[in-house]
């Protein structure tokens, strides 16, 4: 029991009994939090705001013996961008999930917790999100301990250079030729350019990634891989990943 | 007792403690006051359905709002849910035509355009009939994925497309108003 205070971001936020809404908060001192917001769909709930998704808080958290609940909430910055534009929704609601999935509960990593933060004012301004979230997804792979080996065979840990077979998702990242040859995996494609740019993003600082102009063909490649090697790591489906392909696809 | 609990908890809103109050709330109702309700209940699932035109809660299709020739059949307004047709029409204000999404689009529950009415909406645009149409979806974000999607797929039909305004609540107090309530409102400001 006790209170605390942290800075946060709503992951996500779902409805609960007649007006209140249950928020799952990454936050900076105590992780991934589930807590109640007390009546924070009635209009004039002082909670409202403050209670949207992505919205970064200062949070003051009252532990009682059931869940926890947000006691008061300070905007520090609402992403309100992210909720007006139908696509950077679409992403954001996206990487929530994808930290959701992996990040376990009360679980402290302020990296992940900065590292969103990053992410969000990037694609606040982004105006292609695409290749940012290939980004986004590589190097939150990497916090998480899921890192796809890119210079060394996934098989047999010799570095490959330019040269691989093509991708395994299963065996999580690149093979080479050889141990292709030896024992043929099921493989997604790699191309040269592909793998550059992959290496690239794995290194690259997040703001400057929406001015990169890759071939299409190469982006959709690694975009490609990246899902899928997330998807089969997540272990059940990815809501906010089929809504935003069927985003994709319609517009 | 037990059964009635649990089956009143699964109704929205309400939660273990006030099904337990329904419940006993119940038991010292008059037995006839109890089959009134229980009467009207199953008589309600039985005689309604959906609209065949705006999709609206009727018990006969099409609905007397479809049917009524006073109101303004060239003006549609977009709700996620039959309860906010009853809520646009106790203002009295709105003398259009309506339809209903059944939900709104949710990108993290994964909810897309496929599971709402939005093909059925598309074909009344194609008629030619109407000339606008008004999202009033609900201030969050799922609304706003939905109004957002509607518009983008509406314009190029060259119908013209409006939004309910975001504002402050009436008879509130300025200081008491969230942040982003008050932001948008100061963003949609308009000249007195
Ligand atoms: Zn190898
Ligand atoms: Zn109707």
């Amino acid at each position: 029991m006790g209170v605390f205070q942290s800075e946060g971001i709503i992951l996500r936020s779902r409805t609960f009994g007649e007006a209140d809404k249950i928020l799952t908060i990454l936050t900076k001192d105590r992780g991934k939090i589930e807590a109640v917001a007390r009546g924070a769909r009635r209009p004039r709930n002082r909670l409202v705001g403050a209670s949207q998704q992505f919205s970064y808080l200062r949070v003051l958290v009252f532990e009682g013996k059931s869940i926890p609940q947000l006691s008061q909430a300070e905007i520090i910055r609402s992403f309100s961008i992210l909720r007006d534009d139908l696509v950077k929704m679409a992403y954001a609601a996206w990487w929530a999930e994808v930290i959701d999935v992996f990040l376990p509960w009360a679980e402290v990593n302020e990296e992940v917790f900065r590292f969103l933060l990053a992410g969000l004012l990037v694609l606040e301004k982004a105006e292609e999100p695409a290749l940012l979230s290939c980004a986004f997804e590589l190097r939150l792979l990497k916090y998480f301990g899921f890192q796809p080996a890119l210079e060394v065979c996934a098989r047999c840990s010799r570095p490959v250079g330019q040269a691989v077979a093509g991708f395994s998702v299963e065996e999580g990242g690149v093979i080479c030729p050889h141990c292709h040859q030896e024992q043929a995996v099921k493989l997604l494609p790699l191309s040269v350019a592909s793998l550059r740019l992959l290496r690239d993003l794995a290194q690259a600082d997040l703001r400057t990634v929406p001015q990169w102009r890759p071939d299409e063909k190469n982006r959709l490649e690694v975009g490609r891989l990246l899902v899928a090697f997330i998807e089969l790591r997540a272990e059940r489906p990815l809501k906010s990943l089929s809504f935003l392909q069927s985003l994709l696809a319609s517009t | 007792m037990r059964t009635l609990i649990n089956e009143l908890a699964k109704l929205p809103g309400i939660g273990p403690k006030t099904a337990q109050r329904l419940a006993f709330h119940l038991f010292t109702t008059p037995r006839e006051e109890v089959q009134k309700l229980a009467t009207a209940m199953l008589e309600t699932k039985d005689q309604l359905t959906f609209c065949t035109i705006c999709g609206h809660l009727t018990e006969e299709s099409p609905c007397l709002l479809c049917r009524d020739p006073g109101r303004d059949h060239a003006l549609l307004c977009v709700v996620e849910e039959p309860k906010d047709v009853i809520a646009l029409e106790k203002t009295r204000e709105f003398k259009g035509v309506y339809h209903v999404l059944h939900g709104a689009l949710s990108p993290l529950e994964g909810i897309g355009p496929e599971e709402l009415t939005i093909n059925k909406l598309l074909e009344r645009l194609q008629t030619g009939k109407i000339r606008e149409v008004i999202l009033a979806c609900d201030p969050n974000m799922e609304g706003e994925a939905t109004a957002q999607y509607l518009a983008r797929i509406i314009k190029p039909l060259e119908v013209k497309v409006t939004r309910l305004a975001r504002g402050l609540p009436v008879g509130g107090d300025l200081e008491y108003i969230d942040e982003v309530t008050l932001g948008k409102a100061l963003e949609g400001r308009q000249e007195i």
